[in-house]
């Protein structure tokens, strides 16, 4: 009965590298020569600032994936910012992938507190969108009220979306009060009856749970 | 032993330690469950208190203790040619696409987290069975998994009867032997013909030995693990995978969410994802 072919699994040990010549080869033409210097940085955790700016550059998604999750074990305040600044790039994808690792970035949250005052609306979405996720609920919720009150009707109807996935009593006196200003917009109107309806059906099968968990 | 419960302080230290070692994150929600194990541990051990015993895994330098809390925890209920649809979607589909991808005569698949085996011997018995010119390539099967008391059970390979339901009676009596009334043992040349070894998808170092797969099965673990973990996991899965490579996992979960850098690739059979081949 055939089938048996074993081999030995690769030696895990591997030799040192010059930290120059890993910092060279993050850059090369080779994907695979890219590949494998910033799985030897991601490994020895090094060159973290170099790895940062690469992000912006590097063309292949696994080998950002590689850095991001780098940035996320070991990055600091300066990689963040590096990372952060990515939000506002052309590349759909790049800005996808930063949103996706700001929240975990060492600092990531308190970055994001400050760009809800970039002069970019989008990426005070972004910014928004990350702090909602990732602050405790009351704490989102205070976020998404005060950009109820933000000049760009975006990042008002961001705010109103989050409330109505994360709001509670506070979010509904907050919509209610916004409805009144906005009842001849016709659009931020629907939007704003929409998370009202959801938070009530919330707020309202709480109350019901409870009621039987009490009994 | 003191109070039956961990204070919050100890729940957490427990719990990180775990993360630490296996990337699964056990929340509040599970916190009886991980409880039950720990007190227990603590009673086998002889420690006396929780704390006396988070001291006893804190200076272990062998780590076997905290190894022993990790195999108590992990969930190693499976059976042969569960989710049989990737077995078939594997032999119809993945592998000739591999093959002639590649034109290569060799095949390394590997199934992590194998827990007690029937997994990677499943994969090998399906070879065995249905795959056209299996004896004409050179196939390597692995498996692996971060409890070493499943990894022991797989070398030994004896399971009962309910783990063999979905076996048909000619492929039992070519494979297996009977040990007992109820218990079967997988033959020799099946044993041989599969290596076990431990590994931690999130541990990078050790993940670094596993490389060139052309086929992984990762299947319901992934949501065991928190974003971050699932996130080091899907990388060291990509760099395991030669290019072009297939990735199966669970039929409840998705790579999508995780990396961006797998293609979704729908067969007949099944859902898989692939890292994408030397030409992207």
């Amino acid at each position: 009965m055939p089938l048996v072919k074993k081999t030995p699994l690769a030696d895990a040990t591997e030799p040192q590298r010059s930290l120059e010549e890993v910092l060279v080869a993050i850059a090369a033409e080779d994907q695979d020569v890219r590949r494998e210097a910033v799985a030897y940085l991601v490994r020895e955790r090094q060159g973290l600032t170099e790895l940062a700016n690469r992000l912006s550059i590097e063309p292949c998604s696994d080998i950002r994936h590689s850095i991001g999750n780098l940035l996320i074990e070991a990055g600091n305040a300066e990689t963040t910012r590096i990372a952060a600044q990515l939000l506002a790039s052309d590349s759909a994808t790049l800005r996808n992938e930063v949103r996706e690792i700001l929240p975990d970035l060492p600092g990531g949250p308190e970055h994001a507190q400050v760009l809800l005052g970039h002069s970019d609306p989008d990426i005070r979405v972004f910014a928004l969108e990350v702090l909602a996720t990732r602050a405790g609920q009351a704490e989102g919720e205070r976020y998404a009220i005060q950009a109820l009150a933000d000049q760009d009707v975006n990042v008002v109807c961001a705010a109103i979306e989050l409330l109505g996935d994360v709001g509670g009593k506070d979010a509904l006196s907050a919509l209610r009060e916004l409805a009144e200003k906005v009842s001849n917009t016709e659009y931020l109107s629907f939007c704003v009856g929409v998370a009202v309806k959801s938070i009530t059906t919330r707020l309202k099968l709480a109350n019901e749970a409870g009621f039987h968990g009490g009994s | 032993m003191g109070a039956a419960s961990l204070t919050d302080i100890e729940f957490d230290a427990v719990a990180d330690m775990i993360y630490a070692r296996t990337g699964m994150r056990f929340g509040d929600t599970r916190r009886s469950y991980v409880e039950k194990r720990v007190l227990e541990r603590v009673r086998v051990r002889g420690a006396g208190s929780v704390r006396n015993y988070l001291v006893m895994l804190l200076n272990d330098s062998t780590g076997r203790d905290l190894q022993d809390l990790v195999n108590s925890l992990t969930v190693n209920e499976t059976y042969f040619f569960r989710e049989s649809y990737q077995l078939d979607c594997l032999t119809k589909q993945i592998l000739p696409e591999v093959l002639q991808e590649s034109g290569r005569k060799d095949i390394r698949i590997w199934s992590i987290p194998c827990s007690t085996g029937e997994e990677p011997y499943s994969i090998a018995l399906t070879l065995l069975e249905s795959f056209p010119g299996v004896d004409d390539y050179e196939i390597e099967i692995f498996g692996s998994d971060v409890d070493t008391h499943a990894l022991q059970s797989c070398v030994e390979a004896v399971y009962p009867e309910r783990s063999l339901r979905n076996v048909p009676p000619a492929v039992r009596a070519r494979y297996f032997e009977r040990k007992s009334d109820y218990l079967w043992q997988v033959c020799q040349g099946l044993r041989d013909s599969v290596t076990f070894t431990h590994c931690s998808l999130v541990n990078r170092q050790e993940m670094t030995k596993f490389s060139r797969f052309d086929v992984i099965f990762c299947k319901n673990v992934l949501i065991y693990f928190d974003t971050i973990s699932r996130r080091t996991a899907a990388e060291n899965l990509f760099n395991a995978l030669r290019p072009g490579g297939f990735i199966c996992l669970g039929h409840s979960e998705s790579m999508a969410r995780i990396c961006s850098s797998f293609r979704v690739k729908r067969f007949k059979d099944a859902i898989v994802y692939q890292r994408p081949g030397p030409n992207g």
